[in-house]
This record gives structure tokens, C-alpha cells and sequence, in this order.
């Protein structure tokens, strides 16, 4: 009997990166320049926020040129609603879209590389492209976006748990990667979305959720498939043992890429790792297996024996070997 | 050279490998790539590379010693297989003569005539099942209900397009779904006679794809399709007589609304007269096989899968005529 492996984990890739300013800056590295994560790569002037109002909108002056106001300030109404000024800044006319726009006061927008890696490339005045290495996290459903934030990693908690964690994130989660824990609920989503979290990763996820989070284009993850299952236990260990690193979120690809040091601890496995991936092997006694069969669905256990079209597994509370079909099930490595 | 040929579908992959005294082995591996698993490993060349190495493995044989030939739903490139020929699904359909093949699977139905959908079926919806499906899509269930909504979809994509399968040759089902008997029986729509196989290899497709590269190449493929037996499509109230040339007859009637299956082994012809008012008198020379003569007398052709009650019945049914065989 043959089977594929699965690798969850793909560990020392070496990838590029490309690390960009919102607008043109200074940068302050050049080609060949080795990196740490804290080192600043460049800097420039960036609002915060841009708000684009609709065509309604009536400003309390005529204006086709940037024009300051102070927090507070009357800038225009909407039918009968007023809009104040949330912040000092600009409102401008976009010549392009018909629409009036207010931008926060620009402020100095600094770049961190975020990553250990080799200055491979640099574009003047706005992106440097790093030549890095990662362990990749294969994300078997993820929605097509793109982000990049510090992953901040929940413990496998219950439902409950989960909306208490975000309610206690509710000033850092902004911008930020979060590992929710075995499984996303729809409520869960949706509260992650209104707190502006940018990807949410989970065990497993609802449909209907991914569906959602899908629709409003917020990065969602998953790492076993859809219902409630659990989050591999090595997957978990290596999230624990990264937590608050800057880590990239790659939608199109399907894979969380988390930038790996290169210190001697990481090193050791780059040497190992060098050998064109095997896909396929005979299933045997003893190896590590996914299953995709209920109830024990996404769980991991090992062989105990294997059948003409079946094989048996064990589980870690099961008291004994249990009948999986062939083909619901993946070998692990 | 010996060939090895190749069927690559939804959810597997098919091979007919040539032994050493020219007869064939059919084997199936169930697994598809699938870019949500494997896309940061491997692309799908280095993944049916390694599938067909490891077959060819297994039975102690190199995959460099064979002529390479393909078929099946192939829209990326495999430059490490060094394929001697490769053939489009619907011309190996059209160009089998001896039955007439319907391949069915989760994204598409086809026969000579026909290409249903090649449109994947969404299944991302809040069932898990089916959005399970999407990222594993060789999961086969053991749950009722998600057999029921899988098979569904297949039935009502074929009624909605309004095809009715008719054929005076046997009628062959391949392709990658898991192929049930009430699935089967599901696809007719017109009363009749219908003789049905199971093709869970797809050896029809690798046995013609074998023949357009050498028709010199002789394929035996009676051990890997399953003869299961005639299908009698005869809606209402019906009065059967069956005969052979070693027996006086036997004379029974089935009621609307049931399935009723006869023993009956595909070894000797048996004449079958069938009286029913709504199709009148249809007379014909019938053999069985696993299933024997499988009668279906309901006059509402909904998903039998999904009536629990007629599908109970129908389990009996297959099981006695499968012990009187």
C-alpha cells in the first residue's frame, strides 16, 4: 500500500523577501548588507489613515488644493450628518475618483527587516529585497490575502477562552498575526476583523467563517481543514517557540513563513534538510499518519497494523487500535 | 518495450502496467495532488513522477523500462515522464466500440456524446464534508448524510442537464468516484433494459489509450470490470416471466415502487418478458452478474440513497442476490 506524505512543517527554505516603504523614503542599507530583525532598513513620511468620503459629501468650503485642519474641525456634511476632523491633517480633492479625501498628518514611518537575511536587491528610495531563510507552516485552506505582522499565539482554548483572549488583545491585536487555537468560529472571525487583526491562523475553522472572512478579504488560515479539529501538536510547539516573531502570512501560496535566525540551533537542521523531498512511501507499521476519517478527523496517531485496504491506528487516548480506510488518511513527517 | 499506461483523474490516478509475459496488472492509487497540501514541497510533475515510480516499484519493476502512456484530466506539464503518447479523455471514449463507457466523477460526466460539466462543483459551503472535499479530494465517507449530498450532486447535475443514458450495449461506469450500485441505478431515466459494469480501475480508458499506441497489444480486462448485472427500469405495478432454455419459467409480479433484485450469474442468456402498464410489453434476452436482475419498479425516480425505507430494502435485495450467486 502507498500513500503521500504530508509535511506540515518545511523547515530552513531559503526564500526572498521583499520589505517596502508606503512611500518613497530614505533607505539606509545597501546590496550585500547582512541583517537582523531590529535593524532599520529605511525611513518616510506616511499618514496613518485615509478616509475617502462619498460623493454626497458637501465640504464646508470649495477646495481643489490640500487645505489643514485641526482635530475637531468641521469638514464637510454628509445629508445632515456633520463629519469632524478625527485627527489634524489634510482634506484634498481626488481630480482621479471625483471624491474628497482626509489624510492624518503625515508622520515618520520607520522600516524594520523584520527577518535575518542578505541585502539581495535594493530599489532606490523604496523597497529592499532580503534574501532569507524560513521554516514554512502549510496552511491547507487559507484565504488570497497578503500580510505581515508579530504572531501572537493563544493557547488551545475552549471557545470561551478564545473571545476572552481577544477581548484581552484588544489594544495589541491591531495589525498583529493571531494563532487562535484549534478551531475559529464564526464569532471568533468576526470579532478578529473588529479588532483590524490582519490573518488569523486555527487548527480548523467553520465554513461559513471562511467563508466570511473570505468576502472582507482578512487573512485566514488553517491548519487541518473545516469542523472542529485540533491543531497538530508539533505545529503548536513550533508556534510557542516563535511567538512575537514578525512572520509573513502568504495567502497565494498557502504557507505561513516564519524567518528563522541561522544560529547554531536552527543551523542544524539546514544541513539536514538538503535531500529532494520524497511524496511518496510505502505505508508501514510505525509511521506518524494524519486521519481524515470521524470521528477521529484531523487527528494524528501512529500505525499499529496495516490491511490490504485499510490500516489500523493508535491513539493517544484510545484504548485500541482503530479501522481507517485507505485513502482517508496521510503520512506524516 | 512494455507500457505503462496512466489515467489521471480528480481524485486518483489509474495505471495498467505490462508484466514481463504481456499480460496486465490494474492498479489505483487513490490520491490526487492537491496544491493546498503539497504546492510548498512539490508541483504536480514531481508528484505523479514519484506515483507512477513507486507502482512501477512495487511491482518490482523500473519505470525507465516503459513506453509512458497518459490520459485523464492533465493540464499541467510532466517533462520527467517521458510520455510516448498522450490522449485526450473524450477521443478514447468516443473510440471504444464494445461498450458504451460513462465516466463520472465530483467534477465531471461524460460519454462519447456528451461532456456534462468540467466546472469543479463548489464545495466550499457550510458542509464540512464537502469543504473537507475541497482541500482532500480522494476522502471517501462513511457517513450516511454526506454520501447522500455527494451522490446527490452527481444525480441532479445529470437530471438537470435532462440526459438520459440509453444504449443497447452494455452500459460501463468509470471514472474516479466510488461507484455504488444505487448510484448507478440513480443515472437511469428510461424504462428498459440496461446492462451494467463497474470499471473501478478505469481500464477501459487505459486498455483503448494501450490499443491507439500499438493495436497489436492485447488487453484483458474481463478481471478488472465488475459484469454486475441487468437493470430493468420498469415503473409501476409489473408482471415478470423469466426462462431459460434449461427451465419451464418462473412468473412473478413486483409491486410500484420497490427494487427487487433476482440471482442471476452472466454465464447463460435468460429470456425476460416483463408486462407493466405504463411501458406495455417489453420482451429480451438478459444475463446477470454480481447483482443478477435488478428490478426498479418506482414511478418516482428520486435519489434512492435517500429514501431510508427503499434503501433498506434495496440492501436486502443486493445482499440475497449476491449470496444466491
Amino acid at each position: 500500500m502507498l500513500a503521500p506524505i504530508i509535511r506540515k512543517i518545511v523547515e530552513n527554505k531559503t526564500v526572498m523577501v521583499e520589505r517596502y516603504l508606503p512611500n518613497k523614503g530614505n533607505l539606509f542599507v545597501q546590496k550585500g548588507d547582512r541583517l537582523e530583525p531590529f535593524q532599520k532598513l529605511g525611513d518616510c513620511m506616511h499618514s496613518l489613515n485615509t478616509v475617502y468620503f462619498p460623493k454626497d459629501f458637501e465640504p464646508v468650503k470649495f477646495l481643489r488644493e490640500k487645505v489643514y485642519f485641526q482635530k475637531g474641525n468641521l469638514l464637510g456634511k454628509v445629508g445632515a450628518k456633520k463629519i469632524p476632523a478625527d485627527e489634524n491633517g489634510y482634506m484634498s480633492f481626488d481630480e482621479s475618483t471625483g471624491e474628497y479625501f482626509f489624510e492624518e498628518m503625515p508622520v515618520k514611518y520607520t522600516l524594520l527587516s523584520g527577518l535575518w537575511g542578505e541585502v539581495s536587491d535594493v530599489v532606490p528610495e523604496s523597497s529592499v529585497l532580503i534574501k532569507t531563510t524560513v521554516t514554512e507552516v502549510d496552511l491547507v485552506a487559507c484565504t488570497n490575502t497578503f500580510s505581515f505582522g508579530e504572531l501572537v499565539v493563544f493557547p488551545n482554548p475552549t471557545e470561551i477562552l478564545e473571545k476572552f483572549y481577544l477581548e484581552s488583545f484588544v489594544k495589541t491585536t491591531e495589525g498583529k498575526i493571531v494563532y487562535v487555537g484549534h478551531y475559529a468560529d464564526m464569532d471568533t472571525i468576526r470579532k478578529a476583523h473588529d479588532l483590524k487583526i490582519s490573518a488569523i491562523v486555527a487548527g480548523s475553522a467553520d465554513p461559513a467563517g471562511f467563508s466570511f472572512a473570505k468576502s472582507v478579504n482578512m487573512g485566514l488560515g488553517v491548519l487541518s481543514g473545516f469542523g472542529k479539529l485540533e491543531t497538530p501538536d508539533h505545529i503548536y510547539k513550533l508556534f510557542n517557540s516563535v511567538a512575537y516573531r514578525h512572520v509573513f502570512f502568504h495567502g497565494d501560496l498557502g504557507v505561513l513563513r516564519i524567518p528563522m535566525s541561522g544560529d547554531s540551533e536552527e543551523n542544524t537542521v539546514v544541513k539536514k534538510k538538503k535531500a529532494p523531498f520524497k511524496v511518496i512511501k510505502k505505508v508501514t507499521k510505525g509511521q506518524k499518519v494524519q486521519v481524515l476519517q470521524k470521528p477521529h478527523f484531523g487527528k494524528m496517531g501512529v500505525i499499529d497494523r496495516v490491511s490490504v485496504s485499510s490500516i489500523f491506528v493508535r491513539f493517544d487516548n484510545e484504548l485500541g487500535p482503530v479501522e481507517i480506510d485507505l485513502p482517508n488518511f496521510y503520512i506524516i513527517e | 518495450m512494455p507500457v505503462l499506461a496512466a489515467y489521471i483523474g480528480y481524485s486518483g490516478v489509474s495505471v495498467a502496467l505490462e508484466k514481463q509475459d504481456g499480460s496486465f496488472i490494474f492498479q489505483r492509487f487513490p490520491y490526487s495532488y492537491s496544491g493546498e497540501l503539497f504546492s510548498s514541497v512539490c508541483d504536480e510533475n514531481v508528484f505523479y513522477t514519484q506515483v507512477l515510480e513507486c507502482v512501477a516499484k512495487e511491482n518490482k519493476m523500473k519505470l525507465a523500462d516503459f513506453d509512458v502512456l497518459m490520459t485523464g484530466f492533465v493540464n499541467f506539464p510532466l517533462p520527467d515522464l517521458n510520455i510516448k503518447l498522450m490522449a485526450d479523455v473524450k477521443d478514447l471514449l468516443s473510440k471504444h466500440e464494445e461498450n458504451f463507457p460513462v465516466l463520472v466523477d465530483e467534477s465531471v460526466v461524460m460519454t462519447k456524446d456528451l461532456v456534462l460539466s468540467q466546472v469543479p462543483i463548489n464545495f466550499l459551503t457550510n458542509n464540512e464534508f464537502f469543504a473537507n472535499v475541497s482541500i482532500y479530494p480522494q476522502l471517501i465517507t462513511r457517513d450516511y448524510n454526506d454520501q447522500v449530498s455527494l451522490d446527490g450532486l452527481i444525480v441532479d447535475k445529470v437530471k438537470k442537464a435532462g440526459i438520459n443514458l440509453t444504449s443497447q450495449k452494455p452500459v460501463v461506469f468509470t471514472g474516479e468516484t466510488v461507484f455504488k450500485y444505487s448510484l448507478a441505478l440513480d443515472l437511469f431515466n428510461n424504462p428498459g433494459y440496461y446492462y451494467v459494469k463497474i470499471d473501478k480501475n478505469n481500464a477501459i480508458l487505459l486498455a483503448q489509450l494501450i490499443k491507439e499506441y500499438n493495436p497489436a497489444i492485447e488487453v484483458d480486462t474481463s478481471q478488472a470490470i465488475e459484469n454486475v448485472g441487468t437493470f430493468a427500469l420498469a415503473p409501476g405495478d409489473t408482471e415478470v416471466l423469466i426462462s431459460t432454455a434449461l427451465d419451464t419459467g418462473q412468473f412473478f409480479e413486483i409491486k410500484k415502487d420497490s427494487v427487487f433484485a433476482l440471482p442471476l450469474d452472466n454465464s447463460t442468456s435468460t429470456k425476460l418478458s416483463v408486462k407493466n402498464k405504463l411501458i406495455g410489453n417489453l420482451e429480451g434476452g438478459v444475463v446477470g452478474g454480481t447483482l443478477g436482475l435488478l428490478f426498479d419498479t418506482r414511478v418516482e425516480r428520486t435519489q434512492l440513497i435517500s429514501d431510508i425505507k427503499i434503501m433498506n430494502a434495496f440492501m436486502r435485495e443486493i445482499e440475497e442476490a449476491v449470496r444466491g450467486i
